[in-house]
């Protein structure tokens, strides 16, 4: 995968011309190719400030500050004449660009509060950090969701699996893999109609789910709604809340075991 | 007594019959409210960022600005 970036002028800027100007602590060279982290530059990739894997938001404001004194130095070296830099819309290419062919529902994460428990073993307050993702349904699978009677209807199972097995998990820290199959010990949605007003279709949402595997599991209860007009889903509010344990190896649960309850909420992007 | 054994069960009844799904003791609103990023969260998506080096690095060499660099493993918009 690297090799198509080999020529790539981006690549070529940011490794061969910023890269050796950054102090060895920040620049990683221990076996992995990774180079997650914050970079600051001037736009010719001279050397203003780096943080490989800069997570933390005090060490990150600090390089930003030191990176900061170190462009007014050089604009008063080389007498720059900055502009101001015009507003631009925040970042949304992202969910306008994919929800062009499928419904994009903006997934969130956090631990809920824990009765008599502020922090972690590591001291990490419960509930301060939170991660986001991105639920991606086709028309055909969004369809599959809208119920037809005020009975409650179990939805899809291959839907519902797909759902539960790329969105029900704990990422508040980190990353995780989707569930294998097999992990879904058990899971059900359903569905019913709660209003019907011309095109207008409301409806409610119940759901259960067991996931476990070898390191880790989460067993959440989910509810919800959702408004349509016609065929388009105009709104979609979920809230899937249960106990997690154990973890994996990029969600960094380390010092956290559970069980302990997380929530997830989908909410349509817009 | 039987009366007032009438009337708690109707109260359970009807108030059961519209009251408001919850999970783990908060209602949808509740649980979306707790779990969604609170005003200041989110404060970096509401930046204007380019969506790439080079789109940021032409734009800063006419601006006379620096450049920052954020990069990550996966998409910087979802699971960090």
């Amino acid at each position: 995968m690297i090799n198509h970036l080999r020529n790539d002028p981006a690549k070529i800027l940011f490794t061969d011309i910023y890269g050796p100007q950054v102090p060895a602590g920040q620049w990683n060279t221990r076996g992995s190719k990774t180079k997650q982290g914050v970079y600051c530059m001037m736009p010719d990739g001279t050397y203003l400030g780096a943080l490989f894997v800069g997570v933390q938001r005090d060490q990150v404001a600090k390089m930003l500050q030191q990176s900061l004194e170190t462009w007014r130095k050089l604009v008063a070296e080389k007498k720059l004449t900055p502009l101001a830099v015009p507003k631009r819309a925040a970042f949304q290419n992202f969910h306008k660009e994919e929800g062009a062919e499928k419904v994009l529902i903006a997934v969130h994460y956090r631990d809920l509060p824990r009765e008599n428990q502020k922090a972690d073993q590591k001291g990490r307050a419960i509930g301060k950090s939170w991660n986001q993702n991105w639920l991606k349904l086709s028309r055909s699978e969004i369809t599959e969701l809208r119920p037809a009677t005020k009975s409650w209807v179990v939805l899809p199972e291959k839907t519902v699996r797909k759902i539960a097995v790329t969105s029900l998990k704990d990422i508040v820290y980190g990353q995780s893999p989707a569930w294998k199959d097999e992990a879904l010990i058990a899971g059900k949605l359903e569905a019913r109609l709660t209003g019907k007003e011309g095109e207008r279709v409301t409806a409610e949402y119940r759901g259960t789910f067991q996931l476990r595997d070898a390191t880790h599991a989460y067993n959440p209860t989910l509810i919800g709604e959702a408004t349509w007009e016609g065929e388009e889903l105009k709104n979609l509010r979920w809230f899937a809340a249960g106990p997690r344990s154990g973890g994996t190896q990029y969600n960094f649960r380390e010092g956290d075991p559970g069980p302990a309850s997380l929530g997830i909420s989908f909410v349509l992007a817009k | 007594m039987k009366f007032r054994q009438l009337l708690c069960f109707s109260t359970l009844l009807f108030g059961g019959a519209n009251a408001e799904p919850e999970v783990g003791g908060r209602s949808l609103s509740e649980g979306i409210k707790v779990v969604r990023p609170s005003v200041g969260e989110d404060a970096w998506q509401k930046i204007g960022w380019r969506d790439g080096l080079l789109t940021a690095v032409d734009e800063a060499k006419k601006l006379h600005r620096p450049v920052l660099l954020w990069t990550m493993n996966g998409n910087p918009c979802g699971e960090t």
